[in-house]
Order: C-alpha cells, then structure tokens, then sequence
C-alpha cells in the first residue's frame, strides 16, 4: 500500500496539522508561563491553517474560500497576539512575574 | 515516479519533520527562548507547506505577518518579562499524566477521522456530458509543469491546464478526440486531435510559450471548450461537435482568487477585520502604556 | 554563446543525472554563483567605502596594500578569517552558533529573486516583491537571536532597538511599495519592469521602448518622486545605515548586537549587511528606476553615434577654442555614442523580453548593476556626510512624519490612477 504524500496530499496535510493541533494543545495545559501559552494558542492557530489550505487546494469544490479564511485567521492571530502580549506585560508589572499559577487575584 | 513527484515528496517530508521538531521544540522546551526559536521552525515550515500547496500568497502573507511581526513581539516579550541578564531561563511546564493522555485520545481521534472515517473528495470531479450520443465526462485540472513549486524554462512558471475526456463505453471505430479550445469569447482555437489511450484523451494546455509546437497556446484565463469524437477514418460524429460551455479559470498561484474573494463576497468580512485590528492598535497600544504616577 | 544555449541557461539545468539530482544540483549551482558573488561584491565594497570616506574627507583612506590600497579588502577577508573565535562563557551555544546564519539568510533568500536581467533570475515568483518583504522579516529574527545568545546586557539592547527600528520602518517601506504596485499592477518583478518600457520618444520613433521618461519615479510626478524619497530612507533604516545606525554605532553601543561576534561569525553579519544595501537598492531600481532597461530610448545606434560626436565637438571647442581640440572631442563623443548604442538592449523578438540572445542579456545586467551600485554610491556618500539619529527621533520620523506622508503619498497616486478625471478637474478649477 503506497501512502505517498504526492498520491495521499490531503490526508497527510490533515495528519500533520493534527500533530501541530496536539503539540499546542499540550503547550496549553501544561505550561505556566503565559507567553508559553500564547505560543501554544499560535500553533493551534497554524494547524487549522494548514487544514484550511489543504481543504482548498486539495479538494474539488475548495476554491478561493479555504484561502481566504487562512488570509483572516492570520489577520485575528496578529490582532490576538498584540492584545494579549499587551496583558502580559501589564500582568508583569503588576505581580512581577508571568506565572498564570500564580496572578490569580483580582487586585494587587 | 516522475522527477517532480519524487521533489514533491522529499520537499514535504522535510518541512514537516521541521514543522513536527518545532512543534515538540514549543512544547517540551524548558527554555523559553529556545521555544521561541522553535516557533520560527514551525512558522517557517507552515510557509513552505502552503507553498508546496501552492498557496503562494498566502506562504508570504505567513512569514510577513507571522514572523515579522508575532514572532517578533512574542520575542520581545519574552525578553521584556524576564530577568535578561539570566541566559537560562527556566520554562517550568507540569507535565502529568492527565494532559499526556488527554492530547493522545485527541490525536488518535483525529488520525482515525482522517484516515479511516471519512470520505475525502479526491481529484476534480469529472463532469458528464454527451457527445455523438456517446456518454463522455469530461475533467479539467490544473497541472504545473515541472514541480509543484513554479520552475520555468527561460520564461516565468509555467501552469499548464489538462483537459481530458474519458471515454468509458466508446463506440466501435472511435479513436479519437478532437479538442477546440478557446479563450476569448467568439474566438475559436484550431481543432487539435489526440488519440484516446486507456479510456480516455488528454490535451495540455500551456500559457506561455513552450518549446513543444503541438502543445497549444492560450493567452487568457478562461477556456472554452468544444469536443468531436473521430472514428478511424476520420470522419467526426457528431457533424455539430458538443459545446460545453464551461467556464473553468486557470490561476498562477492564489492571489488573483484570494483578492476577487476579497473585494467580492468576503468584503464586509474584511473591513470589520479592518475595524478590529484597528480597535486591537489602540487597545494594546493603550494596555501597555507605563502607568504615570501622581507624585 | 549561441542564442538558444543561452534560453538553456534558465535552471533547473540538464546535467544528464538523474533528473532529481539535476533539479538539486542546479539549485547548489545558482546559489553557489549568488554566495561567492555577494562575497566578493561585500568585501570590495568594504575597500570602496573606506576609499570614498577618505576622499570626501580631503585624504586617501587605504593606500599601502597593493596599487593604492586596491588589496586592502583582502587583506581584510584574510584577517577575519584568521582571527580567533571567542565564544564567551554565558553566552547560549547553540543560538549564538546558529544566528549569523539566520540574519546571513535573511538577506540571501531575497538574492533568489531580484530581476537582474530581461526574464533572467534564479527564480521568478508571481509574487515576487511579497516575497521578498517577508523573507526580510527572517534577518529580524536572527538580529534578536544574536543580542539574547551574546549574554550581553548591552548586545541585547542593541539587538532590541535594531529590531525595533527595522520593524518600524517597514511600514513606510511597504506602503510606498503598495502605491507603486497601484502604479504597475502586477506584485511580478519582471511585469513591472516590462510595464516601464513602455515609453514614445515624443513621436520621433514610436516603436522605440525604454528612456527615463517611462521609469516609475517619473510616472505620475511629483508622488512618485516622494514615494521614491521615503522608500530610499525606510531602506537606509531598514539596513541600518546611517544616519540610523544607532545599532552599531561605534560610539553608542561598541558594536550592538554583534559585539561578542568576532572573525568567521562577525564576517557573516558583515555580508548580511551589504547584501541588505545590495537588495534595498535592487528593489529601488525595479519600482522606480526601470530595472535592467537602459536610460537611453532604443533609437538605433547611429542616433547616438552623431549626436555622440556633435556633443563631443562642442564640448571641445568650447574648452580650448581651438578646431584640434573641437576634433579630438567630436572623435571621443562619437565612440561614447557608439558604446552607448551599443549597450543598450534589443527589443528582442517582437518587441518581447525573452532575455535569449547574449546582446539583451549583457546589457541588462550591466544596466542593473549600474543602477544598484549608484544607489549604494549614495548610501556610502549619506554615511559619511550625515551626523546619526537619537533613536526617539528616529522613531519620532517613522511614526509621525513618514507614515503620514506615505499614506497620503498612497491616496493620492491610487487617485490618480483609478480616477485621473477628478485631477484633471481639480487642476483646471486651481488654474481658473
């Protein structure tokens, strides 16, 4: 049974970003750091990308939609990044740390 | 397997492998910087993937955004929340047992659906038609010419369009298929024969001039085309040849679609994307401001 | 070199291996020409640059090393080479080996796809000046990976306003690109080009293409001029040049972010820097300065050959009133014409950039080069005529001077070209 990526392209997209989807999923749940954490929330973000992409390219009625969508969910990452990086450091200034074990007060 | 099937491949697994090295970079690292490093790793491979995807717009949009710009301010970040004379800095993770099975039952889930549960759509979806009262289907794709990445030969890359006509049931004597593209409404192409093998008759398209004279040229994106089936002595059946009207559009790469997409029917999406990144300058710029305090 | 052996000279080459190994071999190739000609392009320009300083500063610069110190950057690549290489005791091995390598790539990734010659280039993409931006983005990262892995305090700071600075100004960079692309149309960097040849010699020969009067800059003046001007100090900041060399200004920060750097490592962060003036340049020259085209509009030669020689008689006679000198000058005038006819390019086959026959081809790299290198003559002139920025002015320049101007610069070229009625009545209401 060949299972090539040039005979196989869609599945073996979709495998892939599921590793990607797994590896920041556990980035998310066992990390303290909350940088560590938003860099797991972008490699969520990346492999439903990849799914997004390979959906549109790799099947009949993909058309321009699966690439576009990508093109938004890069825009909102970036957005998303820019606010919650913000947070962070307004979070560092206040406790003095960025352990999310540990900001878990609501005032100083 | 052909040369470009064979650079195809390697080029995939090799950014994957990346991409997946990263991946666990990000997850298992304990120093953070090293994981932020391993992000770029995996950024970087996401690119690659879609361009081998040909999603060319879409590949540089990636690195642009992405890495330009996130990766730049998770770095800064990363360096403005931490002790920076310390080099070593520890990225303390807890890794139980629960989080470890949890992520496996979720990609086990996943590679079941993938491989076995569904039924993915594979190839274009061919088309049926009639022609000479024989039952044809007719397929368009397109196809690149030499690998998936765009390479050409002393011009720019090259996509070419495949036209193939299948012929499943073909009547006895038909031997041929004779192909009239067209791609200027109201301007018709030479009629070009090709020979029916295995079922069914393939005639490629290139956009640009190639060095193969039988290879027929079209100079715009839109083909139209009419289809004859030929016995062996050549006559056509039918005498009218079957029209199909078919408007199938051959893109170099993704930015032509993506940019009619955009300013067609994802334009509403697009400017309240714009409002909200406009609202998340503000926002951060205003979140991360230092705190003047009253003397 | 015939014709068609030269069409061949597009890659992947026909080695006559295996065709994958073809397809690699090729590429190793193409990169292995681009490597050794950055190499040897940086470290002349090392030699050039400290010969101009001297000479602007009324003294020789380099003089002993060979004829006039024309051996000097040898010597130099040599010393560099030979040094010893400190790694310091708190610094992170693996980041620290790894980032020269990652800015050096950043700036060679966008050699691959600069047009140099008429439909010659190692790759061309439909999407190349995208490109191009993005893996620009890549010599950020290695900038930062250089300042944290130095374990310097102030390595890290420099490495952080470097990085600052050049994210900063890409933004006036790429929106006077987007107006050029407004202009042009197409992100294709061979499209672009072929659109400023386009151009009449005001009538005298309608199939003549090329001149200066069809170059980007003077599309639809003054805004392109002005996007020019911006583009040109966004690129000095983009590569860290002064007047925005806060970063490694020798007085500020002893050397920024590759202080801890020293011989093979330093040198790769050396070439990175030329080649980012190198690809800054080549980007100028193909949105604003039309490319591999010649200046000269594609009149037949002898055009060039008389008003050559009647240029080269009046200069002569003016200068010594004398008829000797008047013919000696109109001698030299005729054979400049004559080069000059000569170097221009075809049109080639029906007016088509093909890029095929050996003419076309040497002509539009020299065209290219000349263009590049006059834009990094200017660089080199702007270093050592211009006192530094304070990095708050700097920023102060990008957010508050430059991206207004470039977005106001970007609506009114998008004006022009979608709605030129509106400026032509704008225009006639201001005369009336």
């Amino acid at each position: 049974m060949r299972f090539l990526f040039s005979e196989h392209p869609l599945e073996h997209m979709l495998l892939l970003s599921a590793v990607i989807f797994c590896a920041g999923v556990y980035t998310i749940l066992t990390r303290k750091n909350a940088v560590s954490i938003l860099m797991g929330v972008e490699l969520v973000l990346n492999a439903a990308n990849l799914n997004f992409v390979a959906f549109a390219q790799y099947t009949p009625e993909g058309g321009a939609a699966g690439n576009v969508f990508a093109v938004f969910v890069i825009l909102l990452a970036a957005a998303e990044a820019a606010v919650a990086l913000a947070i962070i450091i307004g979070i560092y200034q206040n406790f003095g740390r960025v352990d999310v074990d540990q900001a878990d007060q609501m005032r100083d | 397997m052909a040369a470009s099937d064979i650079v195809l491949n390697v080029v995939f697994y090799v950014f994957a492998a990346a991409a997946i090295a990263g991946a666990a970079g990000v997850a298992a690292s304990r120093n953070i910087v090293r994981s932020a490093f391993a992000l770029l790793a995996v950024l970087f491979s996401a690119a690659a993937l879609y361009a081998v995807m040909k999603a060319d717009f879409l590949a540089a949009a990636q690195v642009l955004i992405y890495v330009g710009g996130i990766l730049v301010l998770i770095i800064f970040a990363v360096m403005l929340t931490h002790r920076i004379t310390d080099v070593n800095v520890s990225n303390e993770s807890t890794p139980g047992p629960a989080a470890v099975f949890a992520v496996l039952c979720l990609f086990v889930a996943l590679g079941v659906t993938v491989l076995f549960a569904a039924k993915w759509p594979r190839g274009p979806e061919p088309r049926p038609a009639v022609a000479g009262g024989t039952d044809v289907l007719l397929l368009q794709y397109q196809a690149d010419g030499k690998t998936g990445l765009g390479w050409g030969k002393g011009a720019t890359h090259e996509d070419r369009a495949v036209l193939v006509v299948r012929v499943p049931r073909a009547p006895e004597g038909v031997e041929e298929v004779e192909f009239q593209v067209s791609a200027v409404p109201g301007w018709r192409g030479d009629w070009v024969r090709r020979r029916i093998a295995g079922g069914e008759a393939r005639l490629e398209l290139s956009k640009l001039p190639s060095d193969d004279p039988a290879t027929p040229k079209v100079r715009e994106n839109r083909l139209h085309w009419r289809v004859k089936l030929r016995d062996r002595e050549g006559a056509s059946r039918p005498d009218d040849p079957f029209d199909e009207q078919v408007d199938f559009t051959v893109y170099r790469g993704v930015t032509e679609p993506a940019a009619r997409a955009l300013a067609g029917p994802f334009l509403f999406a697009f400017e309240i994307a714009s409002v909200l990144l406009l609202a998340a300058l503000v926002g951060a710029a205003f979140l991360a401001r230092k705190e003047v305090k009253e003397a | 070199m015939s014709p068609s052996a030269l069409a061949s000279l597009a890659w992947p080459f026909e080695i006559g291996l295996h065709p994958v190994l073809d397809a690699f071999l090729s590429i190793f190739l193409i990169c292995f020409v681009l490597v050794n000609f950055i190499a040897v392009y940086a470290g002349v320009s090392t030699l050039v640059e400290r010969k101009i300083a001297g000479h602007m500063q009324a003294r020789v610069g380099p003089y002993r090393v060979g004829w006039h110190g024309i051996l000097q950057w040898a010597a130099d690549a040599l010393k560099l080479l030979l040094k010893e290489d400190i790694i310091g005791r708190n610094t992170d091995r693996l980041l620290f080996r790894l980032s020269p390598y990652v800015v050096f790539a950043g700036a060679f990734l966008c050699w691959v796809a600069l047009p140099y010659g008429p439909n010659w280039s190692p790759t061309s993409m439909n999407i190349g000046i995208l490109y191009l931006l993005a893996v620009a983005s890549a010599g950020v990262i290695g900038i930062l990976m250089a300042g944290w892995s130095s374990g310097n305090k102030w390595a890290l700071f420099g490495a952080m306003r470097a990085a600052a600075q050049i994210v900063s100004y890409e933004v006036p960079v790429g929106l006077t690109l987007l107006a050029m692309l407004f202009v042009f149309g197409s992100l294709d960097m061979h499209e672009v080009i072929r659109q400023q040849a386009q151009g009449a010699t005001w009538g005298l020969f309608p199939e003549a293409y090329g001149g200066i009067y069809s170059w980007g800059i003077l599309r639809h003046f003054p805004f392109t001029a002005i996007a020019f001007i911006i583009y040109y100090i966004g690129a000095l900041a983009e590569t860290n040049r002064t007047p925005f060399d806060i970063p490694e200004a020798e007085s500020e920060l002893v050397a920024g972010y590759h202080t801890e750097y020293s011989g093979m490592r330093f040198s790769f962060f050396f070439l990175a820097e030329y080649a980012n003036m190198f690809v800054v340049s080549a980007i100028a020259t193909t949105f604003f300065l039309g490319g591999w085209l010649p200046p000269f509009p594609s009149v037949p030669s002898t055009g060039y050959a008389i008003a050559g020689g009647l240029a080269g008689a009046a200069v002569g006679y003016l200068k010594s009133r004398r008829g000797w000198d008047a013919m000696l000058g109109s001698g030299a005038g005729f054979a400049v014409g004559i080069l000059v006819g000569a170097i221009q390019a075809p049109p080639g086959v029906d007016g088509a950039f093909t890029g095929s026959t050996l003419p076309e081809f040497v002509a539009g790299i020299f065209w290219f080069m000349a263009k590049v290198f006059s834009l990094i003559f200017v660089m080199i002139w702007l270093r050592w005529t211009l006192p530094r920025y304070r990095v708050d002015q700097l920023m102060d320049l990008c957010w508050k001077k430059l991206t207004p101007l470039a977005f106001v610069n970007l609506l009114a070229i998008g004006l022009l070209e979608t709605r030129a009625e509106w400026w032509a009545a704008l225009t006639g209401w201001l005369k009336g």
